[in-house]
């Protein structure tokens, strides 16, 4: 069995991502659906203070991202005074969009206005609640990650 | 009008092999409207990105399901090395091809039992599920497991196939191909089959593509479509055409996967004449930095590895879209205005795999 070495090199995209505002998404998706696109995915990160929402089309194998980064509110930590995010269902255009806004909502605890089925937060039963934006679940990964002496 | 009653279906059913919930509105014997419920065995893997390194979750994404195990492992190593810009010896990308290929007809043969079951053809059932043993018998030969392969890695594969072996092993696909044969023709000719199946949960093409079905769901209403088309591993080198049918109904989407039976045996014998010489591996070192979205075909459809990496060891985001979880609102949609006997063919025809989409 032979192996070549192959060292990892820096930063790539690979597929174009157009970053716009949460302002110009119903437009984008708009566009998308008139383009007779399918919607591949919607995917949510957060990363650092903000949240990052990844939407994939495709028409004939050829794929098209845009992303929406949207902030976290800075007294998101106060559970009586509370803002939540909030952005704009897709569902209008895509219906079947709803299944990926419920689970985003209810894992990242955004609001998304307009959803067509909205599951009010029974879609997923989870330990914690909005388990990828909970300060309860980030200790515990904490104490997981930091060595044993 | 008749009055409205709700009937709920699942968690637990016997033509359920993994718990899904579907609040049925019917009206007398009609279903007029389905409301899906998911979530009873969800498991948060995607979650462990963040105390598992990117090379750990290898382990992980082939346990998101045990039956396309091998595919989810792939898939994830396809987006971290195209993150990582790592190229993949052509030997290994043909042995990837062939242990795909493997586990769609082994996905297929279990599904087809699992259609006998719920038509209660218990004979067909169990021929189905005895073939499908064989192909379980190679897997293990090639590989050591015959659920979770332990074959994807980050750079190639781990285990090589001889030519030798591979010779061998064409000739017994040879054998079971020649075995399946007549229980194929049963699902298409038997009239018992075909009565319960032909005409039964139609989706025409234009609701299919709008709702984002993927896989035989798709192609089975016409619609070609196919990740293999993208050329990935080296899909691109071999010669295949995707599997369409254009009635819409629960037959033509199993008259599409006992097609894909006879498509994947001959792309594992093409592999096996062109697969190359060499090394099966490449040393990968450095951390991912970069984000990708990798798209395969599993035997369920298009399945979608999202990953986004920031030079850490620890991936930012990995985020896996199964194709049960694309195939829901095309399977709300069918459920509407079907028979209420229908519905456990009609849920069983989108071949729901609930442990991949729970992940």
């Amino acid at each position: 069995m032979n192996t070549e070495t192959n060292t990892a090199t820096t930063t790539k995209i690979s597929q174009e991502v157009k970053i716009i505002s949460s302002t110009e998404l119903l437009n984008y998706a708009q566009m998308f659906k008139n383009d007779n696109c399918r919607l591949i995915h919607i995917g949510a990160a957060k990363i650092a203070d903000k949240f990052e929402l990844t939407y994939a089309f495709d028409k004939e194998y050829t794929y098209s991202g845009i992303k929406v980064i949207i902030d976290i509110p800075s007294d998101g930590s106060n559970e009586n005074n509370k803002i939540i995010p909030e952005l704009n269902s897709i569902s209008d255009f895509f219906w079947c969009a709803f299944l990926y806004e419920n689970e985003i909502a209810e894992l990242f605890g955004i609001k998304f206005n307009g959803l067509k089925l909205d599951y009010k937060g029974n879609f997923y039963k989870t330990a914690f609640k909005t388990p990828f934006n909970n300060p309860m679940a980030n200790k515990k990964i904490d104490i997981i990650r930091t060595p044993k002496k | 009008m008749a009055n409205k009653t709700i009937i709920p279906f699942g968690p637990q059913h016997p033509v359920l092999p993994e718990p899904i919930h579907l609040d049925l509105v019917v009206e007398d014997e009609k279903v007029v409207e389905a409301i899906p419920s998911i979530g009873l065995i969800h498991r948060g893997l995607e979650k462990l990105v963040e105390i598992k390194d990117y090379q750990e979750m290898t382990f992980v994404a082939e346990r998101i399901c045990g039956i396309c195990s091998f595919i989810h492992g792939m898939t994830y190593c396809h987006a971290i090395e195209t993150v990582m810009n790592v190229t993949v010896p052509p030997r290994a990308q043909y042995l990837r091809i062939i242990w795909s290929e493997l586990s769609r007809i082994h996905s297929h043969l279990l599904w087809l039992g699992l259609m006998a079951d719920s038509l209660g053809f218990e004979s067909l059932f169990m021929y189905s599920w005895k073939i499908r043993e064989r192909i379980l018998d190679i897997i293990e030969e090639t590989t050591g497991g015959r659920v979770i392969f332990g074959s994807a890695k980050i750079g190639g594969v781990k285990h090589d196939i001889t030519n030798s072996k591979l010779q061998e092993i064409g000739k017994r696909l040879d054998d079971i191909e020649k075995e399946l044969k007549p229980i194929a023709r049963v699902f298409i000719d038997d009239h018992s089959v075909k009565h319960r199946l032909v005409g039964v949960g139609v989706m025409p093409k234009e609701d299919a593509y709008a709702y984002g079905a993927v896989g035989p769901m798709l192609r089975a209403s016409g619609i070609v479509q196919d990740m293999r088309k993208l050329g990935y591993s080296a899909y691109n080198e071999l010669n295949f055409e995707p599997i369409v049918e254009t009635a819409g109904d629960c037959y033509a989407r199993s008259v599409v996967r006992i097609r894909e039976l006879t498509s994947s045996f001959d792309l594992i014998r093409q592999a096996s004449v062109k697969i190359p010489e060499g090394a099966i591996d490449v040393k990968v070192t450095g951390n991912p930095n970069g984000e990708f979205m990798a798209r395969t075909e599993q035997p369920r459809g298009e399945v979608v590895y999202y990953v986004k990496a920031n030079g850490n060891k620890f991936l930012e985001r990995l985020r896996v879209r199964t194709p049960t979880f694309a195939n829901i609102p095309a399977l709300v949609k069918i459920l509407q205005g079907c028979d209420l006997a229908d519905v456990p063919v009609i849920v069983l025809t989108i071949d729901p795999c609930i442990s991949c989409t729970e992940r």
